[in-house]
């Protein structure tokens, strides 16, 4: 009896694997128009906003030809605060699941203080030029969105769930700004604007970077992509030949959509 | 919202004129010249030394605030009282660094690369030295390189280094005329070679030429 019980198994297991085969390939033959390939390189654009959370302290600055230090602003003082990113991203599948993941873009991020009894209150403010480069890969795929029919059925719907890792690096840093916020003896705000003259202050900062997204298909080429991700940084804002003993970072969580378009 | 592409790159957001600086006291600024001329080197818009030609300088500080630097050109001076070069000054920023250091090379001058003749003088006569003759940056100096003699590369003139450099030695006094272009196809020959020397490491920076020689 138990000869016969795993031949049945077999057979059904044979019969499972070739009927999800065959469903798989079964568009390859009479739909060339409206396919778009699980191996298809995609270019989207994307963009959403970016939650900055500072680690360290920011240092003291002075701000103008003949201003007052500001002292120290720990980073227990600080506020998450609001920017955005724009760009391009790429996806270069090496197979099914797997791929490379490029982003080239604009990033503009916040520090956020608030003032206390011992400095008054900062706003940093900085835009990078970013690149990132991680692997991609898929934890879901829904091969029936790459295709539809000659009648337009098919080709839509939720294409795949990703997990995104790699490195996003500060290219150049294009424009900075900081407002400084006192009170005065009657109790009026003055805020004062400055700006640090080039890059020489700043390095080039290098995060580690997680994400999670999905692609959802509107068409076999057409894809919405929704995406969060963090940024863990790896080095500090600031030179170390520029301030020393300075440890100043920038974290950031991004949350973003994409439409692109996937060969 | 108005973006400005800076540097290659879109920015969607405001600088302010107004400078910031860390809440540091700077303790020095070091200044190589690499040029073959001195420089009058400025801190804040005052003059604060003249550094001789391929010299390196330290300046104390100690102090906090905006420092803005800057140099300038001392051409050496004509038969006519008048500076026999240009003299350029470059803006070497705020200082940011503790200890800065900066380089001044001879591609740091506003307005472009700029260059110095390396005139060897084997002729009999004395030889009076025009700069891009002819083109919109004509420098007619009245630098005399007298007979028998080298430039001076402690004190040498600076000029705009552009596609059509050239340079014209005239004998004072005699009828020779020596004609060095960059580009001498199809002059019949009337012309000599003008290029930058960067093989010498000796000079480099300096924005120096190969040698010219009027014989």
């Amino acid at each position: 009896m138990i000869k016969p019980a795993i031949s049945l198994f077999l057979s059904a297991l044979v019969f499972t694997a070739a009927d999800t085969y065959a469903q798989e390939h079964e568009p390859s033959a009479p739909l060339p128009d409206n396919e778009a390939s699980s191996m298809g390189v995609v270019i989207a654009a994307k963009g959403g906003a970016v939650l900055t959370m500072p680690r360290g302290t920011f240092p003291s600055i002075i701000v103008g030809e003949s201003g007052e230090g500001t002292g120290d602003f720990p980073g227990g003082d600080s506020r998450t605060a609001t920017g955005y990113r724009w760009g391009v991203a790429m996806l270069i599948p090496f197979n099914k699941s797997l791929g490379l993941s490029l982003d080239v873009g604009s990033m503009l991020h916040a520090a956020d203080y608030q003032a206390t009894a011992t400095h008054p209150a900062l706003l940093y403010r900085a835009q990078t030029a970013q690149l990132g480069v991680g692997l991609q890969g898929n934890i879901y795929t829904n091969p029936r969105t790459f295709w539809s029919s000659k009648s337009g059925v098919g080709g839509e719907g939720l294409r795949a769930i990703y997990l995104d890792g790699g490195v996003d690096i500060g290219l150049a840093t294009v424009a900075n700004r900081v407002e400084v916020t006192r009170t005065d003896s009657v109790g009026q705000q003055q805020t004062t604007t400055g700006s640090f003259e080039n890059n020489e202050p700043f390095r080039t900062p290098v995060a580690l970077r997680f994400s999670a997204g999905l692609r959802y298909a509107f068409s076999p080429h057409i894809e919405l992509q929704v995406e969060s991700g963090y940024s863990l940084a790896f080095n500090s804002v600031f030179s170390s030949t520029v301030l020393q003993n300075n440890n100043f970072t920038v974290d950031h969580l991004f949350v973003g959509l994409g439409l692109g378009y996937r060969w | 919202m108005a973006c400005v592409v800076s540097a290659g790159f879109v920015s969607c957001m405001e600088e302010s004129p107004n400078p910031v600086v860390f809440d540091q006291v700077l303790q020095s600024t070091t200044v190589r010249n690499r040029l073959l001329t001195p420089v009058i080197i400025f801190r804040n818009s005052a003059p604060i030394d003249t550094l001789p030609a391929r010299t390196d300088r330290s300046y104390a500080l100690g102090q906090k605030g905006v420092f803005r630097h800057a140099w300038r050109i001392l051409a050496p001076i004509g038969i006519d009282g008048k500076p026999a070069g240009i003299e350029p000054t470059g803006e070497l920023g705020i200082q940011y660094a503790i200890n800065a250091e900066y380089t001044i090379e001879n591609d740091d001058a506003p307005g472009g690369t700029i260059f110095t003749p390396r005139v060897a003088n084997l002729t009999g006569h004395d030889l009076n030295l025009t700069a891009n003759y002819q083109e919109d940056d004509e420098f007619r100096s009245t630098l005399v390189i007298a007979r028998n003699q080298n430039i001076q590369l402690t004190h040498s003139p600076y000029f705009y280094w552009n596609s059509s450099s050239n340079i014209v030695l005239d004998e004072i006094g005699g009828p020779g005329i020596y004609y060095f272009k960059r580009d001498t196809t199809g002059d019949g020959g009337r012309s000599r070679f003008l290029q930058i020397d960067d093989s010498t490491s000796s000079y480099n920076g300096a924005g120096l030429t190969m040698p010219l020689v009027a014989f």
